[in-house]
């Protein structure tokens, strides 16, 4: 089978997030959340444009890491700046940087 | 050099806006007033304020060009503020998107400086300057114009 070009292949963005919350809040009800809201804004066809992924969250200090297409970067950030409640709970989902590499996003 | 600014209704909001990466937030340095009717409107962009926050909130007739004349030729600003969007539900939030966009197609045409604001009451009604001026595209301000509502704009005001 032929390799399909890197060329045709979607650029990606990752991006790093935080929870602000009182309390710790699990990661399955983030993943919820962010799909909800994603569903709630953009509707099916949108999020089937956006790519989105969440590559994975640490529960100890809140902060999770996301891939996206990289033309869909300013509506992510937007859906998860109207994110208001995680599990009955008021949070803020904070992007705290934006990257094209997870090495690079996980600098310090 | 780009410097991110944000206008709050609460002092507790002054530090953690810093903490987001805001490099200013006005508590009560600005004269600001909510947007209600049309009368109310014009009232106020004659009055000597500096930013009409909302003004399309309610319907979107409570905006239009001759408010946004008056507007320019005093020198007030235009905000839209992500409070009001966050409560707002449903398909109220689908109409008030709406008006928003008809509002900054007025703004634009006539050329009145517009900014978006947190507006927020409590820390949770705050995000990040970025997050702010995805919001932008999100109602229809274009790429580098979003970012230029969160930064530079408030050069103009003062």
């Amino acid at each position: 089978m032929k390799p399909f070009p890197s060329s045709l292949k979607e650029k990606k963005r990752y991006l790093k997030f935080k929870i602000i919350s009182e309390k710790g809040i699990d990661g399955t009800a983030v993943k919820k959340e962010m799909t909800k809201e994603m569903f709630r804004l953009l509707g099916t066809i949108g999020v089937s444009e956006t790519g989105f992924k969440i590559l994975n969250f640490d529960e100890k200090n809140q902060t999770g890491e996301i891939k996206v297409d990289n033309n869909s970067v300013e509506k992510i950030k937007a859906c998860l700046a109207l994110i208001e409640e995680i599990d009955g709970e008021k949070s803020i989902i904070d992007v705290e940087r934006t990257s094209g590499t997870l090495k690079a996003l996980r600098k310090e | 050099m780009r410097k991110f600014q944000d206008v709050v209704f609460s002092k507790e909001c002054v530090k953690f806006g810093k903490e987001l990466g805001f490099d200013k937030v006005y508590f009560k340095e600005l004269k600001t007033v909510k947007g209600k009717g049309h009368k109310e409107n014009q009232k106020a962009v004659r009055k000597n304020i500096d930013i009409l926050i909302d003004p399309v909130a309610e319907n979107k007739r409570n905006f239009d060009t001759a408010i946004a004349r008056i507007a320019k030729d005093n020198n007030v600003t235009i905000a839209v503020s992500l409070n009001e969007i966050l409560d707002k539900k449903g398909i109220a939030r689908v109409i008030y998107l709406r008006n928003l966009k008809s509002m900054i197609k007025i703004c634009r045409r006539v050329g009145n400086n517009m900014i978006i604001i947190s507006g927020a009451v409590d820390r949770y009604g705050m995000r990040n300057p970025e997050q702010l001026a995805s919001l932008g595209i999100l109602i229809g301000l274009g790429k580098p114009k979003q970012m230029w509502a969160v930064s530079n704009a408030y050069e103009a005001i003062k």
